[in-house]
């Protein structure tokens, strides 16, 4: 064989080389011996030995635990062997570093180093050991361990020789169980310290959670009550078959919706309790737990019963009130807005609630009249320190009617005194304004009618006295003429005073008339009558540019009255006529029957409801403007020139008006005319009423004996003067003690008292009775101008009384006297 | 380089593989080669299959040591690829097909 070159063997080498590469790779199946090829599958163990170390590599890359092997010295001493890729990355050291940082100790939290020194001296002397501790990493962080180790002895088992350890980091878990320690701590604490009863029972229904709520709340102690029936213990009979239903359908989602039930306390007394409940699934695994949270809504409820009761009154009270609620807030520049106003506003006003809200509602429906003086008040309504306002005003309802409004304002403040709300009440004063207007002319009525009153006392009082000596003052003139020659030249001077004395006399009677001393002696009248018999007199007061129309109603009812007072009346009420149309115009004269019902009367002192006959006269005349008529009856006030009239007139009217239980009225407008009311009772007695007629002729004469009873020296001495002129034997006495000694010790017959009314110690009714028990046949007379009570009620003399009129005449005297002699 | 292949590309190669039966290595050796022959020596080669066992004289004629290994014929000379061709880029390489073709 040729010796190879240098080239060649290395080529051949590199061959084997290549070949002892593709061997290690384990790409060759077969190796070509000396005498026979053999297989290599040998070399296969090889293999796998390399394969299950790697893979325990890929294994331990994957695996996040610590995974290392310590070398045990014989002295005890730890060499640290080898450390998984783990480590190095949550570390950052390698083994080496490690060593050269001063071995594992010094990677250990130094506070847990005794410990774990002991741990490694456990596991040397052959235990396996788990210890949890912290280590301290390269950048200083503290992560907790869980160590596992494991000895590994020698093959004759009297050493270890080795420490297996698995160490994985706990940090984490470590975290996690301490937030949940906290957080669980917190639970309970919130648990425990809860205001909300918290109570959990088992599927037994038993229970197993009871907060310091449910304890207070019961009375009883937690130890008390876990694991005993909840239903047996707190809840009331009656209540058992709802809670058990509830608790046997522990997933029905109605659990979680609040409801109530009662617990009972230990000392046996019911708390309504509102309950939410969930159901969590037992600890064992099988069954529902129920864990309840519950408010004691005891007091709540009843305080919404009583909130409920409340609402409901007060909308009840709202809805029939007659007031109107509102509630204002305040807006910028001293305004107000309407937040809300109550329904029976339409009822009261016609206006929705809705109107009511509309800027500026209020403000329109003021009455124009009002308006300045409402906006004013209310721009003050926020002013400082304001907590009430109040006012009145007409307000325009919605049917264009006002209504007079009170208005009562209440201003709500908050602690620094700013207004928050204002809240109002609008009560409808109409009615009671127009009470009190009615009241008010009520009241200048009476004050009115007891001015009258008061005048008439006076007037009446002069006149009584005034009276007496007019009688005095015509009787002697009478006298007088009876004896002169009426060629006399005193003749007619004394005709001046008797005609002066008769004019005198006419006016006391007026103002007597008008006192309502004036004594009459009513009889039934027929109205329509008299007044065509008087029709032409009248006419000739009017005068020729006025003319009198008569419109008389038929079937006129007839009246009760003195037909001498019905004349001054109409004689009055002509003339004033007559006087207000000085170029002429129209009176009309209307009689009527009326019905006058009560609410008539009510708003007319001084009338009384039934059926009256009405005379209206109407005239076209100047009016009178509302002051002339409140003085209009006033005695002596006149509007006539001075001189022209007396200022009676209409006083006298209204005094014989209101004697016969009449009412009169004025109605007129200045250049408007004038129309007086006069409404008379209907009479309804059973006299006829009596033909017209007035008596006439000569003076009667007598020769009867007739006893003048007077205290007036000259009425008493014209009287019997008169008398015995007239033909009569007269007896006088100047007080009724003198007039009653007469009677006695008179021997002859006496047939007449002719008696005055009021005397001292005795009145003239009196003495007339007196002497009529002497003299049971003796017929009376009395004289006044001045009733009192002794021979009337209030002027109206008792049937069969006589009675004549101071002053008087002769024929008047001569007349009666021969009438009432002439009575059977 | 590339004139030196494609005056390669134009002669035949011949070529022995030889491999242990149907032992795995060889079986993947063979499989390998015969698909690169396949798809890129179209006509251009000759392959004689030698299996050692039974016929491990012709292993010992060519100082084979091992099986599989390939032997190519060279004019002058001769090349060998020990083991199972796992790498085939590496034989292209050896067998002087370009490394695109190879990929193709």
């Amino acid at each position: 064989m040729r010796k190879p070159t240098y080239e060649e063997l290395e080529a051949r080498l590199a061959q084997v080389e290549e070949t002892l590469e593709a061997i290690r790779r384990g790409e060759v199946d077969l190796l070509v011996g000396e005498n026979c090829p053999f297989l290599i599958k040998a070399l296969e163990t090889q293999k796998a030995l390399e394969e299950s170390e790697e893979r325990f590599r890929s294994i331990c890359s994957l695996v996040t635990d610590y995974l290392y092997s310590f070398k045990v010295h014989e002295d005890g001493s730890l060499q640290g062997e080898w450390v998984s890729e783990s480590f190095v990355r949550s570390f950052g050291l390698t083994r080496e570093e490690i060593a050269q940082r001063g071995g594992w100790q010094s990677m250990v939290y130094p506070e847990d180093l005794p410990a774990m020194l002991e741990h490694a001296r456990k596991v040397a002397s052959g235990n396996v050991d788990i210890m949890e501790t912290r280590f301290v990493t390269v950048s200083g962080e503290i992560r907790w361990i869980r160590d596992h180790a494991i000895p590994v002895w020698d093959k004759e088992r009297t050493r270890v020789v080795r420490i297996y350890g698995a160490a994985r980091d706990i940090t984490e878990e470590k975290r996690a169980i301490q937030k949940l320690q906290s957080s669980r701590a917190q639970l309970e604490s919130l648990v425990e310290t809860a205001e909300v009863l918290i109570v959990m029972v088992d599927t037994e229904g038993r229970i197993v959670l009871f907060n310091r709520a449910c304890e207070t709340l019961t009375g009883y102690k937690r130890e008390e009550v876990l694991g005993k029936s909840l239903l047996q213990l707190l809840v009331p009979q009656e209540w058992h078959q709802v809670v058990e239903a509830r608790f046997s359908n522990p997933l029905d989602p109605g659990l979680r919706q609040p409801h109530p039930n009662p617990w009972r306390t230990k000392e046996g007394q019911e708390r309504m309790i509102e309950w939410r409940c969930v159901a969590l699934p037992s600890p064992q695994g099988e069954g529902w737990y129920i864990l309840g949270t519950g408010m004691d809504v005891t007091e709540s409820m009843r305080l919404e019963q009583e909130l409920r009761d409340t609402y409901s009154l007060l909308a009840h009270v709202l809805s029939t009130s007659p007031i109107v609620t509102y509630i204002l807030a305040p807006q910028g520049g001293g305004g107000a807005r309407t937040v809300w106003i109550s329904e029976n506003l339409q009822e009261i006003t016609g206006y929705s609630q809705a109107e009511a809200m509309e800027p500026g509602w209020w403000e329109a429906g003021l009455h124009p009249g009002d308006r300045a003086q409402a906006k004013e008040l209310a721009a003050q309504m926020w002013s400082k320190g304001r907590r009430t306002l109040t006012h009145r005003y007409r307000f325009r309802r919605k049917d264009g009617d006002y209504i007079w409004v009170r208005d009562d304002i209440r201003i709500l403040r908050d602690e620094r005194g700013e207004p928050v709300e204002a809240v109002g009440a609008w009560t409808d004063i109409t009615d009671y304004r127009k009470a009190q207007e009615e009241r008010e002319r009520l009241e200048a009525q009476l004050r009115q009618a007891q001015k009258m009153e008061a005048v008439g006392r006076l007037a009446g009082g002069v006149a009584h006295d005034f009276n007496n000596m007019l009688t005095v003052i015509q009787g002697y003139a009478e006298i007088c003429l009876q004896r002169l020659n009426p060629a006399d030249p005193l003749y007619q001077d004394i005709c001046e005073i008797l005609n002066s004395a008769r004019r005198s006399g006419e006016l006391t009677r007026q103002l007597l008339a008008f006192s309502r001393k004036q004594t009459i002696a009513p009889s039934p009248m027929d109205l329509n009558q008299h007044l065509l018999g008087m029709e032409k007199m009248l006419g000739r007061i009017l005068g020729e540019d006025i003319l009198l129309k008569m419109h008389l109603q038929e079937e006129l009812w007839p009246i009760f009255m003195d037909p001498s007072q019905m004349d001054q009346v109409l004689a009055n009420l002509v003339v004033n006529a007559r006087d207000a149309m000085p170029s002429g115009g129209k009176l009309l004269i209307e009689t009527q029957n009326l019905l006058l019902d009560e609410e008539y009367c009510s708003s007319h002192p001084g009338s009384s409801a039934g059926e009256h006959v009405l005379l209206a006269l109407t005239d076209t005349g100047c009016g009178m403007d509302r002051e002339t008529m409140e003085k209009a009856f006033e005695p002596f006030f006149t509007t006539k020139e001075e001189g022209r009239g007396t200022g009676l007139g209409l006083s006298t009217v209204y005094g014989i008006v209101k004697q016969n239980h009449g009412l009169i009225q004025l109605y007129s407008e200045p250049g408007q005319g004038t129309t007086v009311k006069i409404y008379l009772p209907r009479y309804t007695g059973q006299e006829e009423v009596r033909p017209l007629g007035r008596p006439s002729g000569s003076e009667p004469t007598g020769t009867e004996t007739i006893l003048v009873a007077e205290d007036e020296e000259t009425v008493r001495k014209l009287a019997r003067a008169m008398l015995q002129q007239l033909g009569y034997n007269v007896i006088e006495a100047s007080s009724p003690g003198e007039a009653l000694a007469l009677c006695e010790r008179y021997q002859g017959e006496i047939h007449l008292l002719l008696t005055d009314v009021v005397m001292p110690l005795m009145n003239g009714r009196e003495l007339s009775e007196r002497i009529r028990l002497m003299r049971p046949s003796v017929k009376t007379i009395f004289m006044s101008g001045y009733t009192s009570n002794a021979i009337s009620h209030h002027g109206v003399l008792d049937p069969g009384m006589r009675f004549i009129q101071k002053p008087f005449h002769r024929l008047e005297l001569a007349r009666k006297v021969r009438e009432v002699l002439e009575q059977s | 380089m590339d004139g030196q292949s494609n005056a390669r590309q134009d002669s035949v190669l011949r070529m022995r593989l030889f491999v242990a039966g149907n032992e795995p290595n060889s079986r993947m050796a063979r499989d390998t080669l015969e698909r690169i022959c396949r798809e890129h020596l179209q006509g251009r080669f000759e392959l004689e299959v030698v299996d050692v066992l039974e016929d491990f004289k012709a292993a010992l004629g060519e100082n084979v040591l091992v099986a599989p290994t390939l032997v190519i014929y060279e004019p002058s000379s001769q090349m060998r690829v020990v083991g199972s061709l796992c790498d085939p880029s590496r034989l292209l390489k050896l067998l002087g097909i370009r490394g695109e073709e190879a990929g193709r």
